[in-house]
């Protein structure tokens, strides 16, 4: 049995009867799915059926903290929230990282299942034992900033964390964050989910400490990992000086950092406005997570320009100055801090809400959307003030614009018909992060076949786009090989990362020499079980079935794992990927590549050889069920 | 003996290890190697630069090295041979998301 680590306990909150229960943590799902998104996808597949509306009652919301989470590990500080996802139908699963997560630990819990629906706007107190379901009126409506302040005087705990839904996800938009601090549970719609609840916040205060189970192997794993930190070339000073913003000059560089939703990738140049330089002149310092001696979050001021902007403080990544600057062709960086700024306090995800602007500009821009349905707003691409405005129309799911785009790139599409949907860059429903695939194939294979959808944080391939040698280098313009090696980024990915749950940048960039070495005996140490080096990929492996296993009963099939046509059809017209694309023979080869790796059929379905050897007798039974298998 | 032309590209932040530039373009002879730009730009910049690149006379870790995009640790690493015209760029570790 473990004997650290975990608190041992899983915390039921119903929320149409009121009912509050806790449970013990079994010891197998803790050996075999570690924690984070391993326990998120476990109970999942275990209580709530594939087609379950996402909306509606049935549906569940399980956030799931690591063992690692509250101890003294470096960069452990993450929770995952899992669900299925409004947005694509498939398991939904986001991380966060911050304080609210360690705080759910410090209160005794190692999971927090939300279920049911509540009829009116009620938000969630944890204080320790004590658990209570509470009435919401007064801050529902509000912002996500106000909420947390408000909520902290309510309750007159100071030190309470909060996550919380902003209007988008009262209003249900299937691209609503859930945001703790400044930070948020982003992608995936799994804000709407919790506003479908009617579910405002949870707040939560807790006082126990998280023990070790072996002390000894915990320091020396410890030891190792920050020795591992402080000898990386990357995260001191580069990574802490200047965070992800940087990587926007070095995707440039490759010609893969995507414009004007993908139409012009490489032909205009967005370094000098808003690359790492520009960047530096507006920060103002860093922030850490919970444990995080790197730092990577970068506050920036907007100092000029518009009137609107001046004095916003906000934190974009790399990701932002993709979606919400050049995917809607916006150079103005005071723009980019506001809209991330905006987005944050009114609970939207910042890739898939520029994303679909930027798809939304393409339409307009093409006559398929006229002004009249964009409520007024002139959205040509480059045009800031119109990119800011739509946010809040989003938000508020207002007539018009607002309500045509404020369910992501798929939907907006579905909407306009007239062959559209070759141009709304998703996969599955979530919208493209900022790497353009066509220069990068196993990243963007990544993007086809994550449980997720177009999601870099499942399976980011670092051999290919920087050449790491890990297991070896890829050359990036090539399919070869790109089937296995994104089935091993995607498990790597999953077991080292998002299960203990561990910070994706630290351990992708500093300690990917390391990383199963370093699960095995920093969980090992932390809960006192006996994990391997070997059980990881094995983890990562079993939570990555479990998940298609979950998609394939939620009716997804083969068809899904595809690109939008622009990327099987338009290559890349300038730059360093100048040329390149995707063509449909080409995916099929990788694809085909991947299911084989994987032990999958040649349908993209998990074959009983292989989840009776992961252990996985829930998904054969449930496959089989439903005439899958 | 016949000359070769390529360009050597950083980006922000190296550029203060190669004179301030972020694109040069360098002659070398022809059937040169990786290896042989790095040790013309050496022969410009110093040692500093040189250390920043090459340990253990290999690629230094982390740092990024791409000949006309693809990274050359795919290729024959130091060794993998340059064309008239090639581009050569050399980045920082950088990465996330
Ligand atoms: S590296 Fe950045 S995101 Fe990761 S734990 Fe540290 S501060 Fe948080």
């Amino acid at each position: 049995m473990y004997t650290g680590g975990y608190m041992g306990k899983v915390l039921r909150v119903n929320l149409s009867t009121k009912e509050i229960t806790t449970e013990e943590l079994p010891e197998k799902i803790a050996k075999d799915f570690i924690g984070g998104a391993g326990f998120g996808i476990k109970y999942l597949f275990d209580e709530v059926p594939g087609d379950t509306d996402a909306l509606g009652e049935e549906n569940k919301l399980i956030f799931a903290p690591g063992p690692l989470s509250g101890t003294s590990a470096p960069c452990a500080s993450r929770m995952a929230v899992t669900t299925k996802s409004p947005l694509t139908n498939a398991v939904g699963m986001a991380l966060s990282g911050g304080y609210f997560p360690v705080e759910l630990k410090f209160a005794g819990y190692d999971v927090l299942i939300i279920e049911g629906k509540s009829e009116e706007p009620v938000y969630l107190w944890i204080k320790d034992d004590n658990v209570s379901i509470r009435k919401a009126d007064k801050i529902w409506g509000m912002n996500t900033i106000d909420t947390q302040d408000v909520l902290k005087q309510e309750l007159k705990e100071e030190s309470a964390r909060i996550a919380c839904i902003g209007p988008a996800g009262e209003n249900l938009s299937k691209m609503a964050a859930i945001i703790n601090e400044r930070r948020a549970f982003g992608r995936k719609g799994v804000g709407a989910v919790m506003g479908s609840k009617n579910l405002k916040a949870i707040a939560v205060r807790g006082t126990k400490e998280v023990p070790i189970g072996n002390e000894e192997l915990f320091k020396k794993a410890r030891s190792a990992m920050l020795a591992g930190m402080k000898e990386s070339p990357m995260l001191y000073p580069h990574f802490s000086k200047l965070g992800t913003p940087m990587v926007v000059d070095a995707t440039s560089a490759l010609g893969i950092f995507p414009s004007e939703n993908y139409r012009n990738t490489g032909e205009d140049d967005y370094t000098e406005s808003l690359g790492a330089e520009s960047s530096v002149a507006r920060t103002l310092g860093n922030e850490h997570c919970y444990g995080c001696p790197v730092g990577c979050t970068q506050m920036k001021l907007a100092r000029g320009g518009n009137l609107k902007y001046q004095g916003t403080m906000s934190d974009p990544e790399y990701e932002t100055y993709y979606s919400l600057g050049s995917c809607t062709g916006v150079k103005n960086h005071d723009a980019v801090i506001h809209a991330d700024h905006l987005c944050d306090k009114l609970g939207l995800d910042t890739i898939s809400v520029g994303v679909t602007i930027g798809f939304a500009m393409e339409l307009y821009e093409s006559g398929l959307l006229s002004k009249e349905q964009t409520s007024g707003l002139d959205l040509r691409f480059g045009n800031d003030e119109a990119m800011v405005d739509a946010i809040t129309e989003i938000a508020y799911r207002n007539e018009g614009i607002g309500s045509l785009l404020c369910d992501g790139s798929k939907v907006l599409a579905e909407q306009i018909g007239q062959g559209s949907e070759k141009y709304a860059m998703h996969v599955k429903g979530l919208e493209f992060p900022a790497y353009d695939p066509r220069g990068a194939k196993a990243h963007g294979l990544n993007y086809v076949t994550s449980y997720t959808g177009a999601d870099h944080n499942r399976g980011y391939a670092p051999q290919e786009i920087f050449g790491a040698e890990i297991p070896k280098a890829y050359d990036r313009f090539t399919p070869e090989g790109k089937g296995w090696l994104t089935m091993y980024n995607q498990d790597l990915r999953s077991a080292t990362c998002d299960c203990p749950t561990m910070c994706g940048f630290l351990i992708d960039m500093a300690l990917p020499h390391m990383a199963e070495e370093n699960t095995a005996d920093m969980v090992s140490g932390a809960t006192g079980l006996d994990i391997k080096k070997e059980d990881v990929m094995v983890i990562g492996a079993r939570v990555n079935n479990l998940a298609r296993a979950f998609n394939l009963t939620a009716g997804l099939t083969k068809a899904d794992d595809t690109y939008p046509e622009r990327i099987l059809t338009e290559p890349i017209k300038e730059g360093g990927s100048k040329g390149h694309y995707v063509s449909p023979e080409e995916l099929e080869m990788m694809l085909n590549d991947y299911y084989d790796s994987r032990n999958w059929t040649k349908e993209g379905v998990p074959t009983e050889e292989r989840l009776s050897e992961l252990g996985l007798d829930e998904a054969i039974v449930k496959l089989k069920e439903k005439g899958l298998l | 003996m016949s000359e070769i032309e390529i360009t050597v590209k950083t980006i922000y932040s190296f550029e203060k290890y190669l004179g301030g530039k972020k694109s040069q373009k360098i002659l070398l002879k022809s059937d040169s190697t990786v290896m042989d730009i790095i040790d013309i730009l050496t022969s410009v910049y110093g040692k500093t630069l040189r250390d920043k690149l090459i340990q253990d006379g290999r690629p230094a870790r982390g740092m990024v090295y791409l000949l006309n995009g693809r990274t050359i640790m795919a290729l024959d690493g130091l060794e993998t041979k340059v064309d008239d015209g090639d581009e050569f760029i050399v980045m920082p570790p950088v990465g996330g998301g």
